[in-house]
């Protein structure tokens, strides 16, 4: 063969390796892209974890980190993608980890703090004055948030956040107030006779709460 | 050496009556003895920790120094509601920095809050609306090396409105439960006073319920505790620190209470806090408003009729967060089981008797079936719901 023709071939196959593989393709083993800065794995970090393919989006966050563990991105991304598979508290512990690190790295904006807030809510009572507060101040950072690489984390679920905080404290009226600037319930804490979600009738007013709570977690931040 | 200038703050350019008013009553109030001589000295040292950290006045200009090498300023300020805070620290002579926290009342470590400093000598602001209530630091720092013993930084922040009158609620919860049994009231204290003492009577009625004890809980957990019976009718609530402790500005349960219920099926009585007393610091009486509670005798057959919500976490909506609630104490915890998993339930409020617990569904389920069971001593009730995702 022409040995143009080879190097050709050769030089091809490493690219289809480089690009193709990523960080660790489903079924390979994981491989860094040779030579690929932070940046980079931290855009092919974001890829995976935009198509769900977590265990990849990971690898390439923890490479990008390896290669500058001052990348916030990369960290910001860490977060996510643990929050997004965590299964146990000490898997959102290790989400809020990330997140921690990433604003030491200056990302300190609405998807990071959003996406600690997540995580904290769903660490108990020390965190939830906390979860708040991180919602609060990505909310004050960016309004009309919509986070990039999932568009259905918004603004709302900010607000929703600081409900569900504010829930677990049972401090009802604060959570249906941030709530209602979501969407108006109609509830009123002195009027039983609009203790109603959805038709149906609640015994309490925190009930009440709890239900429109419900409902609007229902609809709100999918995947 | 030359000494000190004082900086006019708290002024635009033009207003120089107003400048040097400042700056005379900043005069004014520092020390005589200043730290070198030449030197006005700083008046707001020691303020090297957030343990020393001064107090800022609500949109008013300090003026102080970052001397000597290594020095750290802090300072704080109490928000009582939530709203725009700004701060602006400028006039640098070098680059100093900034540094925001918030004091978790539930860990009593400072927060950061994630802010960009400028660099160089470009003046740092922070504007933001802040959520939390309670007790915010900021620090001024500089690297090492970087300090000026002879130019000053000026710094204002400005956070929402005056303080509102405080007001302290004691309220009593509401239990019930069948003839026979025991039922659990939760004592609760809204309080934006700091309060060192708490004396309340809670009358009821014998026919209705005969009182049994009491422990002090949550935030009132590690007070002296006594709760003790003086007449037929009315149980005296008793809690103090004895030390140094006080209960800061909160909202919560500080007791629960417990009654035997002897009265037939269908008897009520209210629980009415009478003759309470709130003391400050200094044993000064604190005003306070009080709700009063119920206790009810049901038909113990009845079963508690149970209700689950599941809230699924914004950022993750495969973690819910699970409340259950009861129309009737429950004699424990309810047993709550999300796909086929048991979930350790907490209590949120004993008068509403609500539980919380965590569920971490897998990333590829598609649903989730959640039962709650709870009883009240005699009978028990069930709840189910299913999450789709």
């Amino acid at each position: 063969m022409n040995p143009g023709v080879v190097r050709y071939v050769l030089c091809g196959l490493l690219l289809v390796f480089v690009l193709g593989a990523g960080c660790g393709d489903e079924g390979k083993s994981s491989r860094p892209g040779a030579g690929a800065t932070a940046v980079e794995l931290t855009e092919q970090g974001w890829a995976a974890f935009t198509e769900g393919r977590y265990d990849d989006a990971l690898k390439c966050f923890e490479q990008a980190i390896a290669k500058d563990a001052g990348h916030g991105p990369a960290q910001v991304g860490a977060g996510w993608t643990k929050l997004e598979s965590a299964q146990s508290d000490h898997d959102m512990r290790s989400a809020v980890d990330s997140f921690n690190a990433a604003a030491a790295a200056g990302e300190t904006g609405a998807d990071a703090l959003g996406g600690r807030a997540a995580a904290r809510l769903a660490l108990g009572a020390a965190e939830w004055p906390g979860a708040a507060a991180d919602a609060a101040f990505a909310l004050s950072a960016a309004p009309a948030f919509v986070f990039e690489h999932r568009p259905s984390f918004t603004a709302a679920d900010l607000h929703l956040i600081i409900a569900f905080a504010h829930a677990a404290r049972a401090r009802y009226a604060e959570a249906l107030a941030e709530a209602d600037l979501v969407t108006p319930s109609g509830i009123n804490p002195a009027d039983a006779g609009t203790w109603l979600v959805g038709g149906e009738a609640c015994a309490t007013f925190a009930q009440a709460v709890l239900a429109h709570l419900e409902a609007l977690s229902s609809s709100a931040g999918a995947d | 050496m030359a000494g000190r200038e004082l900086k006019p703050v708290g002024c635009q350019p033009g207003t120089a009556t107003l400048g040097i008013l400042a700056g005379l009553l900043l005069a004014a109030a520092a020390p005589t003895a200043p730290r070198a001589a030449g030197l006005t000295a700083d008046p707001y040292e020691p303020n090297d920790s957030w343990s020393q950290a001064t107090a800022l006045q609500n949109a008013t200009p300090l003026e102080a120094w970052i001397a000597p090498d290594g020095d750290h300023d802090w300072y704080t300020f109490q928000q009582v509601r939530s709203g725009q805070v700004e701060v602006n620290l400028g006039s640098l002579p070098a680059d100093y920095d900034l540094y925001l926290a918030w004091r978790n009342p539930q860990t009593q470590q400072l927060d950061g809050i994630p802010y960009q400093n400028q660099s160089g000598t470009i003046p740092e602001r922070f504007t933001r609306y802040l959520q939390s209530t309670g007790t915010y630091y900021l620090r001024v720092y500089a690297a090492a090396g970087v300090y000026d013993e002879l130019d000053s930084y000026l710094l204002t922040a400005t956070w929402p409105g005056s303080l509102p009158p405080p007001e302290n609620t004691l309220a009593a919860g509401m239990a019930l439960g069948a003839s026979g049994t025991q039922a659990t009231v939760a004592v609760v204290l809204a309080n934006d006073s700091i309060v060192k003492a708490l004396l309340a009577d809670l009358r009821f009625d014998p026919a209705v319920a005969a009182f049994a004890g009491g422990q002090a809980v949550g935030r009132a957990a590690q007070m002296s505790f006594a709760a003790v019976l003086q007449t037929g009718d009315r149980v005296r609530l008793i809690l103090y620190h004895p030390g140094a402790e006080h209960l800061t500005a909160a909202d919560g349960a500080v007791a629960n209470l417990t009654f035997t219920l002897v009265g037939a099926a269908g008897s009520q009585c209210a629980l009415t806090p009478c003759e309470v007393m709130l003391a400050d610091l200094d044993a000064q009486a604190l005003p306070v408003k009080t709700v009063a509670g119920a206790l009810e005798v049901i038909d113990g057959a009845r079963a508690p009729n149970l209700r689950v919500f599941a809230l699924r976490n914004p950022g993750r909506p495969r973690t819910l967060q699970l409340f259950a609630a009861s129309d009737q104490a429950l004699a424990a915890p309810p047993v709550v089981t999300a796909g086929g998993q048991g979930i350790t339930m907490s209590s949120v409020d004993g008068a509403e008797n609500l539980y919380l617990g965590f569920f971490h569904a897998a990333q590829d389920a598609d649903s989730v079936s959640i039962r709650a069971t709870g009883t009240n001593g005699t009978s028990a009730g069930a709840a189910q719901a299913t999450v789709i995702f």
